[in-house]
């Protein structure tokens, strides 16, 4: 569950998830890489949300991201949702 | 008024039960070799024949790729890049508007909802995953290929059952022949053996049995001991461009479209009328400003049912004297959304290759279904000029397709 996760813990997850979900390589999964050139879309990146959610157990409520998001932003989605006690 | 244009094929794409491309198609047509083979649930205790194509194409996509892609959508997008590839134009966004793309389907992405729609009753779950509308979409094999191809101009998805890529492939000669584009991919392809699916073609009764001795022979159009159709998964893509196009870039070119029939018969939505048959038949004729007896080979719908067979061969008997006819289903069961396209490019097979292609497993032929059937092996060494391919769906939409020869052009690469 997310109440025993540390904030610190999540970047490295995402990256573990992005990188087993689509096949891509871990090295190209810096926090700054855009999600677009990845091959990611909005569609997919929604699903790697309702991912998190199972796989942590938890609810995002939030689900609001930058335009042109970043690896980076999917991190700092989950670690807000989580400090709002998701 | 603008002149209208000769329009060639120059580029085909084939995924079916008898091949993957053209040279696997043509030499299993050769030995009338069946590419129908045992397909079972034994959980819901169902065992049919089936035209399957035994092999996963997941691989052939990336991880990226593949949640928008159900089977369906993957196996157009294969023949398409196939066709593209054996025309030797992959991408088409210097036509800018003037390429086009026309695609038919019956059934879409039936595997994607059908799995949806049991998690949904079965696991209860909320919502589908965001992608699964995409992947259902029966535009969507279409819109796929569009954007790998950048294909900018009209790209359209016909439904009307059996005829879907046969309407498809008449419009896109339409729009070529009249001049609205220069260039179009026009097919089909289906993939629905999925277990309701074929439940409710069951529910029909209307599929064969598993033959006793051979389920490879379970289709047998025009035969007297038919036992019904054989549903089959498969897209087949075809190149078609304008003479002066195809010429200017120096393309190969397999034949000529003569002509395209279109007629419904206005009757019932599950049973075929033989008037609307014979107005598509006599649609293409007139329209390639051919006689019937300039047919060399003729293509015909038959599926393999007890009602369906005798009408259409009173349709091509009321139309023609004695041309030679086939129902190749007997080997590549029925491909539905696909079956038009696969049945036309065997009729320009015929003519590239010079062989009339044969209804195999044709022993005893049913008296109502009396025709110049070229049956059980095919014939070879016939110049044929000029063949059809007729095709006849639910709902009562009728299309017959005529393809050409063209010696002075042909094959030029």
């Amino acid at each position: 569950m997310m109440g025993t996760l540390d904030p610190t813990q999540v970047e490295p997850m995402v990256v573990d998830f992005l990188s087993e979900r689509f096949e891509l390589p871990r090295e190209r999964l810096g926090s700054q890489t855009a999600l677009r050139d990845l091959g990611l879309d909005s569609i997919l990146m929604l699903d790697v949300m309702l991912d998190v959610e199972d796989r942590l157990g938890i609810k995002l409520r939030d689900l609001s991201m930058p335009p042109n998001p970043k690896v980076g932003d999917i991190t700092a989605l989950v670690q807000r949702n989580l400090a709002a006690g998701a | 008024m603008r002149e209208p244009r000769d329009v060639v094929v120059t580029g085909i794409g084939v995924l079916s039960p008898i091949g993957i491309g053209v040279d696997e198609l043509f030499g299993h047509l050769r030995e009338n070799r069946s590419g129908i083979r045992l397909w079972e649930a034994p959980e819901h205790g169902m065992r049919l024949p089936a035209g399957v194509i035994e092999r996963d194409f997941a691989g052939e996509f990336s991880k990226l790729e593949l949640p928008y892609l159900d089977r369906c959508s993957q196996l157009a997008v294969l023949a398409a890049r196939q066709a593209t590839e054996d025309a030797g134009m992959q991408t088409f966004d210097h036509l800018g508007r003037r390429a086009g793309l026309y695609y038919g389907s019956v059934r879409g992405g039936v595997k994607t909802e059908h799995d949806w729609v049991l998690q949904f009753f079965n696991e209860h779950k909320p919502y589908a995953r965001p992608y699964t509308l995409m992947a259902c979409m029966l535009n969507a094999p279409a819109a796929h290929v569009s954007i790998r191809h950048q294909i900018l101009g009209p790209v359209n998805t016909h439904s009307s059952a059996c005829t879907s890529s046969g309407a498809a492939i008449g419009d896109a000669f339409r729009s070529i022949r009249d001049g609205y584009i220069d260039v179009a991919l026009a097919g089909g392809a289906e993939s629905a053996l999925t277990p309701a699916f074929l439940a409710c073609w069951g529910g029909l009764r209307a599929l064969a049995g598993v033959d006793p001795t051979d389920v490879s022979r379970s289709c047998r159009p025009f035969s007297k001991d038919r036992t019904g159709l054989v549903l089959s998964e498969g897209s087949v893509f075809l190149v078609l461009e304008s003479r002066a196009h195809a010429l200017a870039r120096g393309a190969k070119i397999y034949c000529r479209i003569g002509g395209y029939g279109i007629a419904s018969d206005g009757y019932h939505i599950g049973s075929p009328k033989t008037e609307g048959q014979v107005a598509a038949l006599h649609a293409a004729l007139a329209d390639a400003g051919l006689d019937a007896e300039d047919i060399d080979y003729l293509n015909a719908h038959a599926t393999a049912t007890a009602g369906g067979d005798p009408v259409e061969a009173q349709a091509i008997r009321t139309v023609f004297e004695r041309v030679p006819v086939s129902s190749t289903k007997a080997i590549h069961g029925h491909l539905l959304g696909a079956a038009s396209a696969i049945e036309m490019t065997i009729a320009i097979l015929a003519i590239d290759r010079s062989f009339i292609p044969a209804t195999a497993f044709l022993e005893e032929v049913d008296p109502a279904c009396d025709l110049n059937h070229v049956a059980k092996m095919p014939l070879f060494d016939r110049r044929v000029r000029h063949a059809m391919s007729l095709s006849a769906g639910f709902g009562g939409t009728n299309v017959a397709l005529i393809v050409s020869d063209c010696p002075d052009l042909r094959r030029k690469a």
